[in-house]
């Protein structure tokens, strides 16, 4: 089969004698294909970008679906994130909660003794604002 | 199609948020190099529920209650310097980003320990639990749904344990 640069290069002449040809076969639907080429290029230049005007049902089906995709993608990117468990045992799993809960109030304690070695400061402190206001 | 547009940006905007949580910051760092990680899930917390009271230090702490009202336990703690730093930005700004409360700052020996609380009436849905140092860090999220008294309660009865 010659290529569609061929055919374009050929002359007149050539082409003529190729259309007389009667040995060619022409494909029976040939003029179907061409007709239905044609009528979608009229109909896009006379829709402008060609798109059928959707029914108000099929905007809604349109957004429900997108709206379904984005709820699933949601979920995905929430529940696919799931963290497996560190622990099998719930002794183990018992024992670092233990051992967590351990260091916080250590830590807490920690705060509640600086917080203590302040209060004969702060109660000095009160006694002289005290004597200053005369009370 | 505008509609379709911002309802996916929602969508993922939702996604991003989500993200700035604990088990965010669980998922980012649980897999980095010098890093260790802890995660407990709602199930396993249910069968630790059971167990009997827990102790601390001597004594015995009833953390029953609190254990049995959370819903997540993550930790992450790292000794790598790089990483400490970016698990504490991250911190910083997950109690930005909610109402956090801070309960305690305690700066001891170069050590920065903060405790941030997230309560809705009575109840603390998480707790953030950030000890940092230059080189290391440890971040502790919990989350349910605990009543105020009874983790004060646990923790002062931890305190008064943990002085003897």
């Amino acid at each position: 089969m010659k290529q569609l640069e061929e055919v374009e290069n050929m002359s007149l002449e050539t082409l003529e004698t190729i259309a007389g040809d009667q040995s060619v076969k022409i494909p029976p639907t040939l003029d179907g294909i061409i007709a239905d080429t044609l009528t979608a290029a009229a109909l896009s230049e006379k829709g402008g970008t060609g798109y059928r005007k959707r029914t108000p049902i099929a905007r809604y089906c349109i957004v429900g679906s997108a709206a379904a995709a984005a709820a699933g993608l949601a979920i995905i990117l929430t529940l696919g994130n799931s963290p497996r468990d560190t622990f099998d045992d719930p002794a183990i799993a018992y024992a670092q909660l233990e051992k967590t809960f351990s260091l916080m109030s250590s830590k807490i304690n920690a705060g509640i003794e600086i917080a203590s070695e302040a209060k004969p400061v702060i109660e000095k402190t009160n006694e002289a604002i005290n004597k200053i206001n005369g009370k | 199609m505008k509609r379709i547009v911002l309802l996916i940006t929602a969508i993922l905007l939702t996604a991003g948020v989500s993200a700035q949580s604990g088990k965010g910051i669980y998922n980012k760092y649980s897999d980095a190099k010098d890093v260790s990680a802890v995660y407990i899930s709602p199930a396993m917390l249910r069968l630790v529920g059971k167990l009997p009271d827990m102790e601390i230090g001597d004594g015995e702490v009833n953390l029953t209650p609190i254990i049995k009202a959370m819903s997540g336990f993550y930790l992450i703690s790292s000794e790598n310097k790089s990483v400490s730093s970016a698990i504490r930005d991250d911190v910083r700004k997950l109690v930005k980003s909610g109402d956090y409360e801070m309960m305690m700052e305690v700066k001891e020996d170069g050590q920065t320990v903060h405790i941030y609380t997230l309560s809705k009436d009575d109840t603390i849905t998480n707790l953030v639990f950030l000890a940092y140092e230059p080189e290391e860090c440890t971040f502790i999220c919990i989350e349910g749904n605990m009543s105020k008294s009874e983790l004060e309660k646990a923790i002062a009865s931890a305190i008064s344990e943990y002085d003897r």
